[in-house]
């Protein structure tokens, strides 16, 4: 099983305690890819790679994908006879027809029941499963273009970095998965999927989408944060209170972006008018709020999207359509190191 | 003293008490604006000082495989005493002038240009002329609020109380100005 536990953990629990518990500090400050440092510094090793049967795995996907929309049309089922039996106990129709009840409940239990014991036996005659067949489309999609390529499905960035940055009320839940990381042009960069909820408080997600981190080779210290002002009503933000407000001379940037920095020429330094220009650009072509925080020499992203980093379609389960959305998602970062002339050979020398 | 004259001076009272309140404030904004424009000047001195330290060192390298280029460009610069915005324009252009020419003659010597030392001054250049073009660019987005203010009713009744002045702008040269193109 090539991704069943790609880092030889057995405790799902303490990796994630030991993740949220890491010091943000030692996250970046290794050369190198900053995924395999942090890995580095959990002490684990990555795993050799297994080959891929590419008609092997086409076929498991699609049957995956298949299991996926039943798994929905069940679910349907189940909530309408559940609706049903709601409404019959509300309005004390039970002791009318009793039997109407005990008879949609075990209707509904029949196919839940079979249904699971179907879809066990179909995935134990699978050879792959859904992270491989993910790990198939990214390095398709993307080893021509970048160095050092990564996935993790079931890695994030650790709570404690995120949580570090000061950027976002953290609720009760942290998750994030699906890293992707390599070195794009001589820059390092990770991408993942976060989702921060308060479970206490009814539908309250305060971020669920996108964080890109890109390791800028330009040396600074400090911080400037930019929340597009779609994010008010999107997300929630949080403003440091350390960093003063920066008007910046692009009077149109200004009214789409509120930037706050711990230094006003610092905000100058990183906010070159090609970038205002470009950043504009990305806000227009985004429906969600856009979150941008350059710290301590890393840039950090983040896109409210309400989806996946990389979820593949299930209702057209092609490969090539996977492989074009991946690559159409990828060139948000690529973009983003290109206009900021990323370029270690010039900057660091 | 009937209760009319009471709360006519009660609002004349109040009438003051704002005014003073708008007063102080305005000043304040005045202040807190010139204190920022002279954080972004002496970011800019910073960062003249860097680039001509900078050119020194490049001099000294170009000097060891063509001294006498190296010399006639050594003396087309000098560090001066820079008072005023118009000065360090005029410094940061013969800085720019003078780059411009190490580079043409490091062209004709590909010892010079292959030198680790000399890239990476090209490189330390390079950064630090971004340092001045982001202390330039807050100095004059301080300056534009300061003389927006300066200029604008009714704060320019404050200003003129003041005796503040219209600051002068850090000019970039004219092939600078050009150097912004966007593609997408």
């Amino acid at each position: 099983m090539p991704y069943s536990d790609p880092y030889n953990e057995t405790n799902r629990k303490q990796r994630l305690e030991a993740e949220a518990a890491s010091d943000p500090r030692l996250f970046f400050n290794k050369k190198g890819n900053p995924f395999l440092g942090f890995m580095r510094f959990l002490r684990r090793v990555p795993v050799k790679k297994e080959p891929i049967d590419e008609k092997a795995l086409l076929s498991d996907f699609s049957s995956i994908a298949s299991d996926k929309i039943k798994e929905g049309i069940v679910v349907i089922i189940i909530t309408i006879i559940a609706g049903v039996l709601w409404v019959l106990l509300r309005f004390n129709l039970i002791s009318k027809d009793i039997m109407t009840v005990v008879g949609l409940f075990f209707m509904a239990s029949l196919i839940g029941v079979t249904y699971y014991f179907k879809r066990k036996d179909k995935k134990s005659n699978r050879k792959y499963t859904l992270d491989d067949y993910k790990n198939y489309v990214i390095e398709s999609a993307l080893s021509d273009e970048v160095e050092e390529l990564v996935y993790e499905p079931y890695f994030g960035i650790p709570q404690s970095v995120f949580e570090d940055l000061n950027v976002m009320q953290m609720g009760n839940r942290y998750s994030s998965t699906d890293l992707i990381t390599a070195k794009y042009h001589g820059v390092y960069f990770a991408q993942t999927n976060i989702k921060i909820e308060d479970c206490d408080r009814e539908n309250t997600v305060y971020f669920n989408g996108r964080w890109i981190i890109i390791d800028y080779p330009k040396k600074f210290s400090g911080k400037v944060t930019i929340f597009s002002k779609k994010s008010y009503g999107f997300c929630n933000t949080k403003k440091d209170k350390k960093l003063e407000n920066i008007e910046l001379e692009n009077t149109e940037f200004n009214k789409i972006f509120e930037t706050s920095a711990s230094d006003q020429q610092l905000a100058y330094y990183l906010l070159t008018p090609q970038l205002m220009e470009k950043l504009r650009y990305i806000n227009q072509s985004l429906n969600n709020a856009l979150i941008l925080c350059f710290k301590d020499g890393v840039l950090y992203v983040g896109i409210n999207n309400i989806g996946g980093v990389f979820a593949p379609n299930y209702e057209k389960k092609d490969l090539n359509y996977d492989i074009n959305k991946l690559r159409s998602d990828f060139m948000l970062i690529s973009s983003f190191i290109e206009i900021m002339k990323i370029d270690n050979n010039v900057y660091v020398g | 003293m009937s209760i009319g004259v009471y709360v006519v001076i009660g609002i004349i009272a109040l009438v003051l008490i704002i005014l003073i309140g708008w007063w102080i404030s305005t000043s304040n904004t005045f202040r807190r604006t010139e204190v920022k424009i002279n954080e972004a000047e002496s970011g800019i001195d910073v960062a003249l000082t860097k680039r001509y330290d900078t050119l020194t060192k490049m001099l000294d390298i170009t000097r060891a495989y063509a001294k006498h280029e190296a010399d006639v460009i050594q003396g087309t610069i000098e560090r001066r005493q820079m008072n005023s915005m118009q000065e360090r324009s005029q410094f940061n252009n013969s800085i720019n002038e003078a780059m411009g020419r190490i580079n043409a003659v490091a062209e004709q010597y590909p010892v010079l240009l292959s030198s680790q030392v000399f890239k990476q001054l090209q490189v330390a250049a390079y950064d630090v002329e971004e340092h001045l073009q982001a202390a330039r660019r807050a100095y004059n987005a301080n300056v534009s609020q300061y003389n927006q203010m300066i200029v604008t009713f009714p704060k320019s009744i404050v200003a003129g109380a003041m005796s503040l002045q219209k600051k002068d702008f850090f000019e970039a040269e004219s092939a600078k100005r050009n150097d912004v193109k966007m593609s997408f």
